[in-house]
């Protein structure tokens, strides 16, 4: 683990879309035939064109990175502190929250229905982005009427204005 | 033409159509005031408002928010230093130090009018220019429009400041997602996964909605709890009165006004480069061609002038190849002929036969649009200044549930509100790499237009590439990339030189 905390942003993007890249080409062989009309530039040579283009681009970005790499081994980085240690590991914790919370929103779209999926997903997305410096006693009245008031009136109006169906679930199925 | 303009104004100029362009307008300068919110968000925000409204009102909606967007940008770039959209970045750097001189207003007068003379510039352009381009398109094979595509790819690279590789890479993953599905020429199933709904691939409209939308809320959630830098900003306009210049001041910028409006044109009509880049360029022109550069940065109105006609002429020249080629030159464009492929209308040469209302219907939106924004932001620079004090952790939510009621409006189905997701991740994963996502929606779009056109070719073509190089059109695009591709690789290498001497 130690040995990724030197890793440059170069050297990443080449790993990263160099992996992509070999997946996609891989994944290019599975196309199935086509016509013989289209010859060698049938439904797999784009695929397999685009392929090549990004492992080159990423292998540029892997010679690039190693050779910052290189440079900076050396270098003496400066430990971080207690303090920027415990902010990285919020900021990434508060990442993964909000991708979970989004998952969770669209998971459960179907099954609760828009307004009570986006009511949840409203008030706890709105409490995770509220700063610590904030009374966030003080903010909940607030937060409570955007999380009720906004899905039911967006719901109402495209169902009614719109005339677009946005899922009802079936708790509400009929009621709004 | 005087008879199609007239047909636009009958068609636009009703009750609802003025008030649509007129609500638009506000939006959109909204928008473009707040930061981290921008034109792109507005218009991902009220694309399922146009799915029940007539194609003319919704692409006049959809018009007035791209301009009051872009203009809105200004607001805070002035007052506060912090750009309201990209494309205002370069009205910071005189914009700002004039508020500090307590010249705040005419900084902001003086910007808008700017503003204004650059979209009318630029609409008139394009009034002459997409027509006369679309003639010339409509003889276009399938030779033509894959030397078309070619060019357009090769603008990916630009895209990049940083890294020439880093911008192909993310054209390129745009090529990839654009490959799911059917493929465009012969119908063979692509990277489906055995997965139903990924049989018609992915919808433009949800993947602008992750790759930006999400991609920002996340970027935020990041910080929001520990950085101090998204406290609400408060702005003192007292006394705040008329547009604070003379029209001797302004008369003087008259040469600035119009170089700068050509560059900006010029530039929207590049594909991959919009106004982002434009109000750099003009700002630098500027400073390079001025008899004073070393007053520039202090708090001139040269550079205010420079920077905002040259982003809003950006955005005449961007709708030149989105109507005449249906090819889109940035974010805000895709979004555009996204809001016309939902009403079953492609874009590109036939759309000035089969459809002139409708294009004569935006060239007046747009002119409507730029009036209202002038007159609005003459009388609203108050309230636009209090609006930047809207709180984030309401404003970000709300933004994110439209989108999803947007994405989920293009087929009425949850598989395109999980598109979103996968995308979000995506941009998050481009953000942390430094990676550029415009070129991304570049490669989405014209990847199939490259491939269907390259395989029709051929297929013409029996296998030889040599017709490619013999239709006297294609040459000419040909000839453009290999143009653009030099000069970004010499720009690129002058930069590293210029930063490596820096460093010493």
């Amino acid at each position: 683990m130690k040995v990724f905390k030197k890793w440059n942003k170069s050297l990443w993007t080449g790993v990263v879309f160099s992996l992509v890249a070999v997946a996609y080409l891989i994944g290019s062989y599975s196309i199935g035939p086509s016509a013989k009309r289209f010859g060698i530039f049938g439904a797999a040579f784009m695929p397999r064109l685009y392929g090549a283009v990004l492992l080159l681009c990423a292998v540029i970005q892997l010679v690039v990175g190693i050779r910052q790499y290189r440079k900076e081994k050396d270098k003496e980085i400066p430990e971080p502190t207690e303090a920027e240690k415990k902010e990285k590991l919020l900021n990434a914790r508060n990442v993964a929250v909000g991708f979970v919370l989004i998952f969770l929103y669209m998971l459960s779209m179907k099954t609760l229905g828009f307004v009570i999926s986006s009511a949840i997903f409203l008030f706890c997305l709105c409490n995770l982005l509220l700063p610590k410096t904030k009374d966030r006693k003080k903010a909940q009245l607030g937060i409570v009427l955007l999380a009720v008031l906004l899905p039911t009136l967006s719901y109402l109006f495209f169902k009614n204005v719109v005339y677009m169906a946005l899922p009802a679930g079936p708790i509400f199925h009929g009621v709004i | 033409m005087l008879e199609s303009l007239a047909l636009g104004v009958r068609s636009v100029c009703t009750p609802v159509g003025l008030l649509i362009t007129l609500l638009g307008t506000v939006v959109g300068i909204i928008f473009g005031a707040v930061p981290g919110l921008s034109a792109t968000t507005a218009i991902v925000l009220c694309l399922p408002l146009t799915y029940k409204m007539s194609s003319i009102n919704g692409m006049a909606l959809l018009i007035s928010l791209f301009i009051g967007g872009i203009s809105g940008g200004l607001v805070s770039a002035i007052l506060t230093r912090i750009p309201g959209t990209p494309s205002s970045v370069a009205t910071t750097w005189d914009g700002y130090p004039m508020t500090q001189k307590g010249q705040g207003v005419k900084a902001l007068g003086i910007g808008i009018c700017a503003s204004f003379f650059g979209t009318l510039f630029s609409i008139i352009v394009l009034i002459f220019a997409a027509p006369s381009l679309a003639r010339v398109a409509i003889q276009f094979g399938a030779y033509e429009y894959f030397a078309v595509a070619v060019f357009s790819i090769t603008m990916m690279a630009t895209l990049s400041e940083k890294s020439m590789s880093k911008g192909l890479i993310s054209g390129l993953m745009g090529c990839i997602f654009a490959t799911v599905g059917m493929d465009p020429a012969g119908s063979q199933k692509r990277f489906t996964l055995g997965i139903r709904s990924m049989m018609s691939g992915f919808n433009i409209l949800p993947v602008l909605v992750g790759l930006f939308a999400v991609c920002e809320i996340i970027t935020y959630i990041e910080k929001a709890r520990n950085a101090k830098g998204f406290e609400v900003i408060d702005v003192d306009l007292k006394g705040v009165k008329g547009m604070g210049f003379t029209w001797k001041e302004f008369w003087g910028q008259k040469w600035n006004l119009l170089r700068s409006a050509v560059i900006g044109c010029i530039i929207g009509i590049l594909p991959g480069i919009g106004a982002s880049t434009s109000n750099v360029m003009a700002y630098t022109v500027a400073k390079k061609s001025s008899k004073h550069p070393e007053a520039f940065g202090t708090g001139i109105i040269d550079g205010i002038v420079a920077s905002e006609a040259a982003n809003n002429a950006s955005i005449g020249g961007a709708m030149v190849p989105l109507l005449a080629l249906g090819i889109p030159g940035d974010s805000v464009t895709a979004l555009l002929l996204g809001g016309l492929t939902l009403k079953g209308i492609s874009a590109g040469p036939l759309l000035f036969t089969e459809h002139v209302d409708l294009v004569y219907s935006i060239f007046i939106a747009m002119i409507l649009a730029s009036v209202f924004m002038l007159v609005i932001e003459f009388y609203g620079l108050r309230i636009f200044a209090k609006l930047l004090g809207l709180p984030k952790y309401y404003m970000l939510p709300a933004i994110f549930l439209f989108c999803v009621i947007g994405a989920y409006g293009v087929h009425n189905n949850i598989f395109d509100v999980w598109t979103v997701l996968v995308f979000g991740a995506v941009g998050f994963l481009f953000t942390k790499l430094d990676i550029p996502a415009s070129p991304f929606i570049l490669g989405f779009i014209i990847g199939p237009l490259a491939e269907e056109n390259l395989r029709r070719g051929l297929m013409l073509s029996k296998g030889s590439f040599l017709p490619f190089l013999q239709s006297p059109l294609a040459l000419v695009f040909f000839g453009l990339a290999l143009i653009s591709v030099v000069a970004s690789t010499v720009s690129h290498r002058k930069r590293i030189k210029a930063q490596k001497q820096s460093n010493g």
